[in-house]
This record gives structure tokens, C-alpha cells and sequence, in this order.
């Protein structure tokens, strides 16, 4: 049985105040190295013998990394703002709701002032509660190293259940998150056995509409397969659709095809039969809500 | 019915380890260091059921770690709990064992200067196991041809055979039962069970042991009753008592955790002697997921009433697992049988309870010890009837109450005391008021994905476990109380505080009877060395019996005052009476309409100046009652028909505690009773894997869930009372508390999610799993 209380191994630990100290760090790649932000995950592994890193590196003491900007229509988050700052940052732009719900939502207080958004995507769990809003608003992160810089789109840098496709000498440096137009509603809902639980299941939509006609819908859904799934099937279904209303046949598709297209699992925060059950209920409660969202500024 | 007036006792007051608690300045055993202290650590069995052949420590000893194994410990066949008396004890374990009788239980420790260095020493040893099948199933612990758990264990200096793994069976009669049934016009039974319940007390359990260079131990532990553990250390190490001191250490929560001197207390004290120093044993939150939990237990219940309503007999049989040791099955069903017997008046009745051994960490008390579980089924049941009966569940109720000037044996058949207060009726009528009752509808007239319903629970605990005769439970306490010479006291007890606020109320009920303001009076640190017998903090039994004690030794101290102040003021020392000064707490002896008049604090000095010696009184007292403090809970949830799931939305809580000693905390101790009761009827649980005997919830609280303050309903619609009695026999007129605010709770969600949506649900816990699929198949979204 493992101790909690404690962390066992001894390793190193560094706090690099650059950009150019990190890579100078990460450069060395012959002993096991762990890039720390704000710790909620590794820590805990670490003391559970999960993770047994020989050197681990912390992101906290360099400042261009926590830094929040919008240039050009897009947000940019810094790898390692905390999550209580990125809720900030987000609580003024109304189209992306669903992004603000799903950070609040990762834990309580003492979590969202030490996690970091680039935590949260990095530990690629298919539960991570930042990922479904971040995923339908289109989103994409910024990789560096000492050989220079790469743009990946989200969904193609979560790779599986804790893997992505960042290579060892990499550092995600930023999230950038394009600011929807104004006539998008966007909601997110996650599904826990109590509150500031990791969701039994997480959903995030992103609608743009005009007048009564849905102009795209997107779609993830997180907890029910390998990594959050962006399900692109239910814009085939909604764009460019008139939306009778919430429990229209139209809307019931959808939410069926949401429910068909997951894969969840058994385990222990619930079990496959519920989350495909409940999937379709929490689709349609959440569209409803990105839905009128959407209106105010459509109109 | 409250006649006296009060000046401290019933009034709020700042708790007098508040600050500690908030500033971190509170010392718990985790904040024990003493010099050259070693660290220890135990290392826990991956299987379930297995013979340890053999134990090799040599490299662990080769990097300077101390090891235990079984050869070193005495081999005394114990019982951690201590409550019941030797000949009702069954005693079946070691320090270590030599057999494995549950995934997490100890096969041996190691100390070291540090916790890693105990860690990294720990993952040296090797172990050499002879695997033994598990069973974990408790029906089928008791089929033929399973594996034994044990072949035989102690009851009392005797041995005991077990057979198909049965720890203990109790059958309680009263009454003709078969004529019982046969007067009844209808017969209403049903089938319940409740989950694996861990304790979730703040701190984990430890202990820092000292041993002494007369051969003697001192100990600073996480327990119940220091005096329990002392003399179980004492028996199991072979040390004179004085010699084994233990001392009180604030507890982080408790809800029966530590009743019995838990079994890390045992081998740190056994590497403390071996290594010839301070030892610190403190459990990680995983280890104590396998210490201990809440008993599971399956009822089966039945109830005959004519058709009026009145109930003509009733019976309950019930299956309870006790996990791998039996530490108390046997009061536990006594128990049992009272919670069954003392809600409602049955002219015929008859318990039957089993207690099984399975290979899974052992059940002990849990806030309400059996009680909890009987009432879930016992309030869900009286819900049935009445529906069948077309009657009103609160009329049911109140035709069917024990109430005044009734026997009640709620702590089991030799726990019998007469009722003398009651606010059954008051706490019905009024809570019926209060949460709209009236208004809550039937099931078949509610629609909508949204559905609320509304239920009732009763629930009562006992206060302590004393009796007019003595019984099979021991139940005393002891108090010292001293007036200081500038006028404060002192009163000093073995009694604990979990965070109920147990020893302000003794303060109270100490100040209130020497005519002194509370914050005068301060609560000694103690130990075993310092203070006389108390059995344990448990039952509810503190402010009730644990005060009655204190009370009777403030009077003597009180006596010996007034008698030092009619020598200085030359009256009778009868005729004085002593109140406090309202702002300086300071109390003042008076002869009522005339000037004479002196201060506590000149009394007490000059008698310490004339060398007239100290105001002091002692009492070891046990108390001839056991008064039910009862409970009331309207609670109204709200069910997504969609998903199961169900939210809290409104609560009345009430409690009939006669009088209650500090109201904001009682009023805490209900809701938080409240929020756990929910939980035990939604939410906790902790499964075991069948086939490797771990823990689902891979013994941590990131997958063990527990109910915070965002589940409960909003301030506003949380509402508390306290029924207006005053319970003769307790000090100023009070009862308990703690865990009857827990009892209700389960049976008033249970009957809620029948009124919301016609369906019942007997096995709790109600996951919204579950509930979706009981909707689905009742066809109510169709």
C-alpha cells in the first residue's frame, strides 16, 4: 500500500526563470524528467509511485508563460496561468461560456489557484473538464523548444488516455482559443458524484446561429472514450437546420447520434449503460442553453 | 419543559478550543515530537486471506531500520474495544497476526529516524505468503464447505469454535409472536440494506508511543477513552497500569473511529519497546480505509398492524458482515434489537441477528452503531403501511410512538430505563408545519422530468448506556472539579471532545453549578495517570453521563466553598448562594437580602491563606437512566427523472436533547447528522473487488465520495429545533445528541423519493444509477 503522505523518491527539482533556461534543462534528455506546472497531478502520482521522475522541472517562475492576451480575435492562454486566472480572463467573453464553466468546474478553490490550463490538457485524461469547451471552440496549442515553434490543432495533439504528441524536448507554450463570433452561445455541463468531483461525463457545445436557423453546431464529450470526443457528425445533422425547439425530433437526433458515437467505459465513478443514457439527456440540456445564449446576440 | 433559568448552560459561547483548531495551534497526536522519535511504518498485506511463512527483514535491518514481525510481539489474543464486560468480549487477533484476514491488514512494521528512510526500509522486506482462498460474500461465508476464516477465538477466558464463519447470533423474544400476527389485519414486510460506510473522520488514526527507563510506556494516541487503551496496553504488554500512561490528545473527528484502542496504537507500542524509543505511528488515509468501516447490513423486516393502525407485532432479521475481526457483534445486535423495539410499541416481537466473518477490513461502530440502518428500514416500512393503510405517515407515527412513561431499551434488552421527557409529538407537529407537509401531494399527481417529494423520518439515540442494573456494557465516568484561588475552576475528566463541543458543555454544566461564568472554567489536559475511570466518549453518552459526573463532583467543590464562606461570613452554609457577575464571569457568594457577601476568589484564597486547604469535589458516578434523545427530519428531494439523480432541496431537522447545552453547536451536530444521513441514503459505499479482495475505491478520497456543504440545501432551506423538554435525570435537564442527529436521516430520503416519484427504493445507497434504471423500469418517462 502506498503512502500518500509522502513522496519516497528522491529526485531533483528545478525552477528555470526563461524560456532559454528550460530548453537548456530539457536539452539534457539521459535522465527521467517531468515538467511540472501546477503540480495537482504529478504531485499525487509522484507520492503514489505512479511517477518516479528523476528530475522534475517546474514552469511556475517563468512569467511569459502565465500570461493572458487576446491579439487578433484569438485568446491567447499562457501554458502555465492558473486556473483561477484563465476563469478571469474568460468570465468577460460571453461566447466562450463553455470554456469558463469547464475551468471553474476542474475542482474547488485550492486546486484552481495552484492547476494550470496546460496541466489540465497535458495529463490528457478523457475527463480533463477544460478540454470539451476548449475542443468545440476550435482551439490549438503553441509547442516550443530550442529548434523553435509548432501550431497543432487540440484534437490532434490529444493522442489517448495520458498521451499527446509533444516531443520530449517540447514545452507547450500557449493555448489559443479564436473568439467565436457574436451570435455563438456556448455551454458546458459536467456530470460528478458530488461536487468537485472528476465528471462521470463532461459535455461541451458550441452553437452559432442565425435567427432560428442553427448555423453550426460543435460538439465534445468528454469521459466516454480514449480522449474527449469531438463529435463533428451533429453539425452533418444541425447546420444549417431550422431549430423548432429544444425536444424537436431534430434535436433528439442529435442527441441520439451523441449517445451512439461515445465509447465510455465501466469504472469506478459509473458505468458505460448510464453515460450513454445520460449523454443524450445532457446534449440536448446543454444545447438548449448555448442555444438561447446564442440569440441575444444574433438577433 | 425547562423551569429553571440558566445563565450559561443553553447560551452560545465562543468553543473553548476554537482558536487552537483555526490558528493550528491545537495539538493532535500527528503534532506529538519528541526527541531521537523514530518514524514507523507498517507494511499492509496485498491479499486478502493468507499464512504468513515467512518475514525476511535483514536488508531493512541493514539500512538501520527497527523491524517487527510476529515473532516479536506478545502473543495475547485481544479485543480492541473494551466496553463490554470480559465475558461478553470475543477476542480474536494479535499485535501482528500470522494468519491475513484482509487486504491492508499489518504483517509487519519498521521504525526509522525518518518517514521515508521507514518507507524505503519497508520496501526491503520480503514476505513469504501461503495464499488461502477470500470470501467476502457473507451469505456465502456461511455456506457449507467454505473456507474458515477461523477455527476458533476467545469469548471471555473461553474458547470458541466458530463455525461456517459465524461470529455471533442473537435471537430477542417478547411477546406471543404468532398471535401477534395473527391479530394483525395486515402484514407488511420488506427487505433493506445499507453500504459499506467508511468513517471519514478528518484526522487518520495514530499514535506517538515513549518508553519509559522504569520499564513503563507513556502514550499520546488517537482514541475514544484513554483509559481503555491504557489498560489493554497495560494486559496485552504485561505493565502495572501505573505504569502505562496515556494521555488525551485533541481528536480530529471520530464517528466511532477510535471507541477501541485501534490496532496501530498496539504495534507502536510493541516497536517503541523494541527500539527503546519515542515511536510515531500515524496512518495514511489509505491504511485507514482498510482499518475500518460502518457496519453493512442486509434487514429483512416485517410488520403486522390492524387495520386502525396499531401495531400487533413486528420482527427484523438481520445479516450484518463483520469483516475480518469481530470487535463487536455482539452488542452491536443487542443493540440492534433496541433501535428495532424502542421507535414503535409492538405488543409481540422478535429479533434475529448474525454477524459473519469475510476477508475484508472489519466493520466497527459508526455514528449510530447499527441504528442508522435498523431506522432506514424501520421509517421506510411505517411509509408502506401507512400507504397501504390509506393513513397519513405522520398519524401513523404518532399512534405508534414510545414515548412517556414507557419502558425503552434502546441500547439493547439489559438497557431498560423508563421515559421520562419526550418531544415526539411536538418535533411531528411542528415539522410538519414547517416544511409544508400538507402540500406535498401524491406520487401519481406528479409529472414533469422534475419531480419533488417530501418525507419524514424518526430517529432517536440513547443517552450512554447507563442502567438501574448493571449490564453487560460498562458505563461510569469520572470528574474532578477544583476551585482555584483566584476563583476560577478547573474540571478534569477522561471524557473526549470529537468537535461536538462535549467538554464546553462540561464546563458549562460545571460553571452553572459552582455560580461561575464559563470562561472561568477551565478544562484540565488529562491522562490516565490524572483521572479516574471513564469508559469511553461514545453512545452519546458525554454530555449526559460524563456531565451528570461532573455535575456531582461541582457540588461537592461547591459545598466545601460555601463552607470555607460561612466561617469567613458567619452564617449557615446552607443559606448561601453563589451567581456569577454577568460580565466578569466571577462568582459571588451571597446571603440572599442581606450584605454578606464575599467573592469565590477571597473564599478561596483566604482558605488557602487560613490553610483551610482546597474547595474540591470528586465523583466516579454512573447513571441510572438511559433517556432517548429523538430526532425528527422532514426532508424534501428532487428527482431528475432524466438522470436518478437527486438533490436535497429542503430540511427540517429537530431534536428533542432536553436541554441543550450550546444551541449553534447542536444545531451543527444536526445538520452535519443530516448531511451524512443523506449520504448514507445516496451516495457512500465502498465495494470490494470479489476476485482480489481490494478496496474499488482504491482506498483513497478521490473515489471514496463524501457529501460537502454543496450538496446539502441552501442556509435558508435548512431549518433546525429543538423540542422544549427538560429530561429529569440529566445534568440541568439535558440528553445527548451526536448520533441521533445521524438516525433519521436515510428513512426520510427513502420516503421523499416515494413521494416524488412512487417508487421505493430499500437498498441504499440510491446512485443516480441506479434510481434512473428503477425509473425505467416503472415506465414513469413513458
Amino acid at each position: 500500500m502506498h503512502n500518500s503522505r509522502i513522496i519516497t523518491n528522491d529526485f531533483d527539482f528545478f525552477q528555470p526563470t526563461s524560456m532559454t533556461e528550460l530548453y537548456e534543462l530539457l536539452a539534457d534528455t539521459s535522465v527521467e524528467t517531468k515538467l511540472m506546472a501546477g503540480g495537482t497531478d504529478l504531485i499525487p502520482q509522484m507520492k503514489e509511485g505512479r511517477k518516479a521522475p528523476k528530475r522534475v522541472i517546474s514552469t511556475m517562475k517563468i512569467e511569459e508563460l502565465a500570461c493572458i492576451t487576446v491579439q487578433d480575435g484569438i485568446l491567447k492562454i499562457g501554458a502555465a496561468a492558473k486556473l483561477k486566472k484563465v476563469a478571469a480572463a474568460c468570465s468577460g467573453l460571453p461566447t466562450i461560456n463553455a470554456l469558463h464553466q469547464g475551468v471553474s468546474s476542474v475542482g474547488k478553490l485550492q486546486i484552481l489557484n495552484m492547476a494550470t490550463i496546460a496541466g489540465n490538457i497535458c495529463t490528457a485524461s478523457p475527463a480533463a473538464d477544460t478540454v470539451p469547451g476548449l475542443l468545440t471552440l476550435g482551439s490549438s496549442v503553441t509547442l516550443k523548444s530550442v529548434n523553435g515553434e509548432r501550431e497543432v490543432a487540440l484534437r490532434d495533439f490529444l493522442a489517448g488516455p495520458g498521451k499527446t504528441t509533444i516531443q520530449a524536448n517540447e514545452v507547450l507554450y500557449c493555448i489559443n482559443v479564436p473568439l467565436p463570433s457574436e451570435n455563438t452561445g456556448s455551454e458546458f455541463k459536467k456530470m460528478e458524484r458530488v461536487g468537485a468531483d472528476i465528471a462521470k461525463i463532461n459535455i461541451s457545445v458550441v452553437v452559432q446561429r442565425n435567427g432560428n436557423t442553427c448555423e453550426s453546431c460543435k460538439v465534445a464529450v468528454g469521459s466516454c472514450g480514449p480522449t474527449t470526443l469531438l463529435i463533428d457528425k451533429v453539425d452533418d445533422i444541425l447546420g444549417g437546420q431550422e431549430i423548432s425547439g429544444p425536444e424537436s425530433e431534430l434535436i433528439q437526433k442529435a442527441a441520439q447520434l451523441v449517445a451512439d458515437t461515445i465509447t465510455p467505459i465501466d469504472d469506478i465513478r459509473s458505468t458505460a449503460e448510464y453515460r450513454r443514457k445520460v449523454a443524450a439527456v445532457i446534449f440536448m440540456d446543454v444545447f438548449q442553453i448555448a442555444w438561447v445564449r446564442a440569440k441575444g446576440d444574433a438577433a | 419543559m425547562s423551569e429553571k433559568k440558566f445563565f450559561s448552560v443553553g447560551r452560545d459561547t465562543q468553543k473553548k478550543d476554537g482558536f487552537g483548531k483555526v490558528t493550528g495551534a491545537e495539538i493532535f497526536s500527528c503534532d506529538v515530537i519528541l526527541p531521537g522519535m523514530l518514524f514507523a511504518r507498517v507494511l499492509r498485506s496485498p491479499h486478502p486471506h493468507a499464512r504468513i511463512i515467512s518475514v525476511d527483514t535483514s536488508e531493512a535491518e541493514a539500512m538501520g531500520a527497527v523491524c517487527l514481525t510476529y515473532d516479536d510481539v506478545p502473543k495475547k489474543v485481544y479485543n480492541e474495544r473494551q466496553v463490554s464486560i470480559p465475558e461478553r468480549t470475543y477476542r480474536d487477533r494479535t499485535v501482528l497476526p500470522n494468519i491475513i484476514r484482509h487486504v491492508g491488514e499489518g504483517v509487519m512494521a519498521v521504525a526509522a529516524p525518518t518517514e521515508a528512510l521507514a518507507e524505503k526500509a519497508l520496501a526491503t522486506v520480503k514476505v513469504e505468503y501461503e495464499l488461502l482462498p477470500g470470501v467476502f460474500d457473507p451469505v456465502r461465508a456461511m455456506e457449507d464447505g467454505c473456507t474458515a476464516l477461523y477455527d476458533e477465538v476467545m469469548l471471555g477466558d473461553k474458547v470458541l469454535p466458530i463455525e461456517h464463519n459465524i461470529a455471533c447470533q442473537r435471537v430477542i423474544e417478547e411477546g406471543d409472536l404468532a398471535e401477534g400476527f395473527a391479530k394483525a389485519d395486515l402484514i407488511v414486510e420488506d427487505s433493506f440494506s445499507t453500504g459499506r460506510v467508511y468513517h471519514g473522520q478528518m484526522e487518520t488514526k495514530g499514535v506517538v508511543c515513549k518508553p519509559e527507563a522504569d520499564g513503563g510506556i507513556t502514550v499520546w494516541p488517537t482514541t475514544q477513552s484513554i483509559h481503555n487503551t491504557r489498560q489493554l496496553l497495560g494486559r496485552i504488554f504485561d505493565i502495572p497500569l501505573s505504569k502505562v500512561n496515556v494521555h488525551r490528545v485533541t481528536i480530529g473527528g471520530a464517528f466511532g473511529s477510535s471507541i477501541q484502542m485501534n490496532t496501530p496504537i498496539a504495534i507502536c507500542v510493541a516497536l517503541a519497546r523494541k527500539a527503546g524509543k519515542p515511536v510515531k505511528l500515524i496512518l495514511t488515509r489509505e491504511e485507514d480505509m482498510y482499518n475500518h468501516c460502518k457496519y453493512p447490513s442486509r434487514i429483512k423486516l416485517k410488520y403486522g398492524v390492524t387495520k386502525d393502525g396499531l401495531i400487533t407485532a413486528g420482527q427484523l432479521e438481520t445479516l450484518v458482515d463483520a469483516g475480518a475481526h469481530n470487535i463487536q457483534i455482539y452488542p452491536l445486535l443487542g443493540c440492534m434489537a433496541g433501535w428495532f423495539v424502542s421507535l414503535y410499541r409492538m405488543p409481540a416481537l422478535r429479533f434475529a441477528g448474525t454477524g459473519v466473518y469475510t476477508n475484508k477490513a472489519p466493520a466497527c461502530a459508526m455514528q449510530g452503531y447499527g441504528n442508522p440502518q435498523v431506522t432506514f428500514a424501520v421509517e421506510s416500512l411505517m411509509d408502506m403501511i401507512a400507504d397501504k393503510l390509506g393513513m397519513d405517515p405522520i398519524e401513523l407515527r404518532l399512534k405508534n410512538y414510545v414515548g412517556l412513561g414507557q419502558t425503552f431499551w434502546g441500547q439493547g434488552p439489559t438497557v431498560r430505563s423508563i421515559i421520562r421527557s419526550c418531544g415526539v409529538e411536538e418535533m411531528l407537529v411542528k415539522g410538519r408545519e414547517m416544511i409544508g407537509w400538507d402540500d406535498r401531494g401524491k406520487p401519481e399527481e406528479k409529472t414533469g422530468r422534475f419531480r419533488r417529494g417530501i418525507g419524514v423520518g424518526r430517529g432517536f439515540h440513547t443517552s450512554g448506556t447507563g442502567a438501574p442494573q448493571p449490564g453487560e456494557v460498562i458505563d461510569y465516568s469520572t470528574a474532578m472539579v477544583k476551585i482555584n484561588e483566584d476563583g476560577s475552576a478547573d474540571v478534569s475528566t477522561a471524557l473526549m471532545c470529537h468537535g461536538g463541543g462535549t467538554l464546553d458543555a462540561i464546563a458549562k454544566i460545571v460553571g452553572e453549578e459552582l455560580g461561575i461564568g464559563v470562561e472561568l472554567i477551565g478544562v484540565s489536559p488529562s491522562s490516565t495517570a490524572t483521572t479516574g475511570y471513564d469508559v469511553c466518549t461514545h453512545a452519546t453518552r458525554g454530555i449526559y453521563c460524563g456531565g451528570a459526573a461532573a455535575l456531582r463532583a461541582a457540588t461537592i467543590a461547591k459545598k466545601t466553598i460555601l463552607e470555607i464562606a460561612s466561617k469567613l461570613l458567619d452564617v449557615n452554609p446552607e443559606a448561601l448562594q453563589i451567581k456569577p457577575n454577568p460580565v466578569t464571569g466571577e462568582g459571588l457568594i451571597f446571603l440572599e437580602g442581606t450584605d454578606k457577601q464575599i467573592t469565590v476568589g477571597e473564599a478561596a484564597k483566604t482558605a488557602q491563606f487560613k490553610g483551610w486547604g482546597t474547595a474540591i469535589g470528586v465523583s466516579s458516578h454512573r447513571q441510572t437512566n438511559c433517556p432517548p434523545c429523538f430526532v425528527t427530519n422532514f426532508i424534501e428531494v428532487e428527482v431528475d427523472t432524466w438522470t436518478g439523480e437527486i438533490r436535497t432541496t429542503r430540511a427540517v431537522a429537530a431534536v428533542d436533547a432536553g436541554t441543550v447545552m450550546n444551541p449553534k453547536l447542536t444545531a451543527g451536530q444536526l445538520e452535519g447528522g443530516l448531511c451524512r444521513g443523506v449520504a448514507l441514503a445516496l451516495l457512500e459505499d465502498s465495494d470490494y473487488n470479489p476476485e482480489t479482495g481490494h478496496l474499488t475505491c482504491n482506498a483513497g478520497l478521490m473515489d471514496y465520495k463524501m457529501y460537502t456543504a454543496k450538496e446539502m440545501p441552501m442556509i435558508d432551506d435548512l431549518q433546525v429545533f429543538f423540542a422544549n423538554t427538560y429530561e429529569p435525570s440529566g445534568p440541568f435537564g439535558a440528553k445527548g445528541v451526536g448520533e441521533a442527529a445521524n438516525n433519521a436521516t436515510a428513512g426520510a430520503v427513502a420516503n421523499a423519493v416515494y413521494n416524488a416519484l412512487g417508487i421505493r427504493i430499500n437498498d441504499a445507497p440510491m446512485t443516480p444509477e441506479k434510481v434512473l434504471k428503477r425509473i425505467e423500469e416503472a415506465g414513469i418517462n413513458s
